[in-house]
């Protein structure tokens, strides 16, 4: 197993992954987690302390609603991604693609890739 | 370890949460759910509970770091607000100060008083029921010509409806043009006064925070109407030059068919048809209003038959007189038609008796007795004030 993604690289794409997670369809905090831990191959571990406060800000800035459903038998607070959350999601996976292919080819250049290994100095922020 | 751990860590964080209680009971119960569902997997996987429990709770992080997380997303939810209600802090701040003045019940006793209990409160109602008698005295009296002068008509609790209304007068009276120069050539001249990312509940509570006898939102109202007031709205007035703040909240309000009605100081945000149910009686001073159309029916000499008269007809004095009179009445009759149509027609046209509505218009004198909401009161402030200045 591939070990866990460093939490500085892992900070700047939080929202991506969340939002992304969230395309899927509605989901509650803890299910989220174990999406997420999941199709990561258990690469991306997003501890509680950080997803809860992330959704609420996410919420906070529209890109996000939340309900509170009993009708799984427990009760729960389901969030979903809204309209202006898909065009964010899809503008910032956009910008994330563009940014993880010049990062490729830049470490490929320096012949680091594929291999890997680098502890190169990201900005944790994907800046275009 | 034990059970109690796990309600100790939730009952910390929650105090450490710097929020409303509403919102810490939410975040709690939300975290409370994710930690059930992790202990039931943990132990499905074989875990003690006990174990499982300190597993949990340690996966969750230490509640300061956690509850400093929260109260941070609400801090930057706040300052946006603030950010954004004016699209400057500096323009807020001005906002709060002219809400803290025009809701303060007693003129410039702006001295910050430590929370009151009952009795304390009882006290200050007599002290600022002297300072805006006197108030009223000088600034309000209708018999001195001034259009927006009204006065509550509450027998119950005259003193305190005096006080709210002068409370109100204030907000209406302040108005931000000089400060909007100052905006303006900060931020051009399409600059907006925006609500976003803020729920009606919260912007209750911001309000509450500054104006002396708070804020509260009528929620059984909002939620009939279909609004959820703990969600985040997104709405916009343009600037208006010279508009008050007490304008610019109704119109954010209008957009989604709300208002705000001012009771005792408290000032309460509701729904048109709630506040329509709620009238209130006020006079107004109608003498700049028949000056305007040109003919003064009333004078004193015409209510009063004058000695010269009786002096010189000693017999046909009251029939002159009467007649004289008679014929005034007969003036002002039609004037009071004249005005009352003309009202009618301008101010919320729909809510008056003869339309189905519930406001009406009597008249004594030159005074106008009109039964209205207070958002209807508030236009015809506006209207009377308006038709003063242009008189004048």
């Amino acid at each position: 197993m591939p070990e866990a993604i460093e939490s500085e690289l892992l900070r700047g794409s939080l929202d991506l992954m969340v939002l992304g997670a969230l395309a899927q369809g509605p989901k509650y905090g803890y299910l989220l987690q174990k999406t997420l831990s999941d199709s990561s191959q258990q690469q991306v571990k997003l501890s509680a302390g950080t997803m809860y406060p992330l959704l609420h800000r996410l919420e906070d800035a529209g890109l996000i609603v939340s309900r509170w459903e009993d009708s799984t038998g427990r009760r729960r607070k389901w969030y979903e991604l809204t309209a202006q959350g898909r065009k964010k999601l899809v503008k910032q996976a956009e910008l994330w693609q563009r940014y993880a292919a010049c990062i490729t080819r830049l470490l490929a250049d320096l012949s680091l890739a594929p291999s890997g290994g680098s502890t190169a100095p990201l900005s944790p922020e994907p800046t275009p | 370890m034990s059970e109690r751990e796990f309600e100790h860590y939730l009952a910390l964080l929650g105090s450490l949460l710097r929020l409303r209680g509403s919102q810490r009971a939410e975040i709690a119960e939300e975290l409370r759910q994710h930690l059930d569902e992790r202990l039931a997997d943990l132990q499905s996987a074989g875990l003690s509970r006990e174990d499982a429990i300190q597993q949990a709770l340690a996966e969750f992080g230490d509640a300061a770091g956690l509850a400093a997380q929260f109260s941070w997303v609400r801090q930057q939810k706040y300052r946006r607000w603030m950010m954004r209600a004016a699209t400057a802090s500096v323009t807020s701040a001005f906002m709060v100060l002219v809400l803290f003045l025009s809701f303060w019940p007693a003129g410039g006793r702006v001295a910050l008083l430590p929370p009151m209990t009952a009795q304390d409160q009882a006290g200050v109602d007599g002290q600022n029921a002297e300072g805006s008698a006197a108030a009223v005295v000088a600034t309000d009296d209708p018999f001195e010509g001034r259009p927006a002068a009204a006065l509550q008509i509450d027998a119950s609790r005259p003193t305190r409806e005096a006080k709210s209304d002068l409370a109100r007068r204030r907000l209406e009276e302040l108005e931000v043009d000089s400060f909007q120069a100052a905006i303006e050539q900060v931020f051009g001249p399409d600059h907006e006064l925006r609500l976003q990312g803020i729920s009606f509940s919260e912007l209750g509570s911001i309000l509450s925070e500054v104006l002396p006898y708070g804020c509260i939102v009528d929620r059984l109202s909002l939620e009939d109407h279909g609004v959820d007031p703990d969600a985040a709205v997104d709405l916009a007035v343009a600037r208006l030059n010279e508009a008050s703040l007490a304008t610019i909240l109704e119109l954010l309000l209008e957009q989604v068919d709300l208002t705000y009605v001012v009771r005792d100081g408290i000032v309460e945000i509701t729904t048109e048809h709630r506040a329509s149910d709620n009238l209130s009686l006020v006079m107004y001073d109608a003498r700049a209003f028949y000056s305007a159309t040109s003919v003064h029916p009333f004078s004193m000499d015409l209510v009063v038959p004058s000695p010269v008269a009786t002096s010189t007809e000693p017999d046909g004095s009251a029939t002159s007189g009467e007649s004289q009179r008679n014929a005034a009445l007969l003036k002002m009759d039609t004037q009071f038609s004249r005005v009352s149509k003309l009202l009618e027609a301008q101010i919320d046209p729909d809510s008056w008796e003869d339309n189905g509505g519930n406001g009406n218009i009597s008249a004594v004198n030159s005074i106008l007795l009109i039964r209205q909401t207070e958002r209807n009161h508030r236009r015809l402030r506006k209207l009377f004030d308006d038709l003063e200045r242009i008189t004048q």
